[in-house]
């Protein structure tokens, strides 16, 4: 049996990767920061702040789903108390179909796992920071298929894109296109 | 208010950090099984059970004390009944009167690394059963390479023979040296 705050993170990330321009206001406090992997390139404090978190979130979710065939999410642990509610989450990605993350192809018939530990933190109904872990380098050998030589290879091509990116914020935090207009 | 659990976590891991293997016995299931990204990297399965495994991540800790000062600080933790999340800052600041494996890398006199981190903990019969830590090892390689992504990148391919002689030993039941987890050999 989900919690009400469960239900309440599922609905909200749905609308977040719907682009839902409302959803910022409604289920995320003014000052709501996140703090993940991508993140930490893209601001100098290591965290992506207010609205501009949520379409990162957008613009993150739409790379991915232009890159896979198909993405899939599963939550296989959640624990809740008081303010706080922490989400194992396993990430699966399947069939590539265009060059990712630095690698220029990827077998078609490729599956790759990820887990992700998610800690959401909640103040007057709603969140107000979330911390997203998984390990990027992992998830780069996996990808790789092991080999550590074309994991870094693919790396070292992303490395440009996320310089690019991170100047593009001029010393501050890279800011994230508004969400489409409601239709 | 620390909860129960809080402490007994306290206890076990101050123990564990210091060296103390008797500690096992006491505190953790004999299947205890170690899940971190140390242990994804190192073995096939990625993870380690039993004693061994909290050998081993004794030994990974306490080489990051041997190369820096090293602090480690819960700053949020979750708890519903036999797991514990905790969210930690784990911080090692530089200290020149601790040269160890410090030969291919000039750090400032100041420098320090804060790694954020997530550790669940499940318990079976008032003992630890199961740990799992997620951390961003590529970030953290880029903050001991000035956010240099192509820096941090050479660094893991140098770091690439020591962790396949470290899966070698750890296949073999055996401990990698001191001086050989992935935050020590830059």
């Amino acid at each position: 049996m989900r919690s009400a705050r469960s239900k309440f993170i599922d609905t909200t990330y749905e609308r977040v990767h719907g682009g839902d321009p409302d959803v910022f206001t409604e289920c995320f406090t003014p000052d709501f920061t996140y703090r993940g992997p991508e993140s930490k390139m893209m601001s100098p404090d290591g965290a992506l702040h207010g609205e501009n978190a949520i379409r990162a979130m957008y613009s993150f979710n739409n790379g991915d789903k232009g890159s896979w065939g198909k993405v899939e999410r599963e939550i296989t642990v959640e624990i809740e108390a008081e303010n706080r509610l922490f989400r194992v989450m396993r990430w699966t990605a399947k069939n590539p179909y265009k060059s990712y993350a630095g690698f220029d192809k990827l077998p078609v018939d490729m599956k790759v796992k990820t887990e992700v530990f998610i800690l959401y933190t909640f103040r007057d109904g709603k969140i107000c920071d979330e911390f997203f872990a998984y390990d990027t380098l992992g998830y780069f050998i996996d990808m790789a298929q092991g080999d550590m030589k074309k994991a870094a290879a693919a790396l070292s091509n992303f490395a440009p894109m996320m310089e690019n990116q991170k100047a593009s914020g001029a010393g501050g935090e890279v800011q994230f296109p508004a969400f489409p207009a409601k239709k | 208010m620390k909860s129960k659990k809080s402490k007994f976590l306290d206890k076990c891991y101050d123990r564990v950090y210091a060296g103390d293997m008797t500690v096992f016995e006491e505190c953790f299931t004999p299947d205890y099984l170690l899940y971190i990204p140390e242990t994804q990297m190192m073995t096939d399965s990625g993870y380690l059970k039993g004693k061994f495994a909290l050998e081993f991540l004794s030994t990974i800790i306490r080489n990051d004390g041997l190369n820096f000062d090293r602090t480690i600080e819960t700053v949020g933790e979750v708890e519903q009944g036999d797991t514990v999340v905790r969210e930690i800052l784990y911080k090692m600041k530089r200290n020149p009167n601790k040269p160890t494996d410090m030969k291919d890398n000039e750090y400032p006199p100041d420098f320090t690394v804060t790694i954020r981190l997530l550790n669940m903990y499940k318990f079976r019969n008032g003992k630890i059963c199961e740990e799992s830590t997620f951390y961003n090892i590529l970030n953290t390689e880029m903050d001991f390479c000035g956010r240099d992504l192509k820096k941090a990148v050479a660094k893991i391919l140098r770091m690439e023979p020591m962790m396949k002689e470290a899966k070698a030993m750890l296949a073999k039941g055996k401990l990698p040296p001191m001086g050989s987890s992935p935050q020590s050999k830059k």
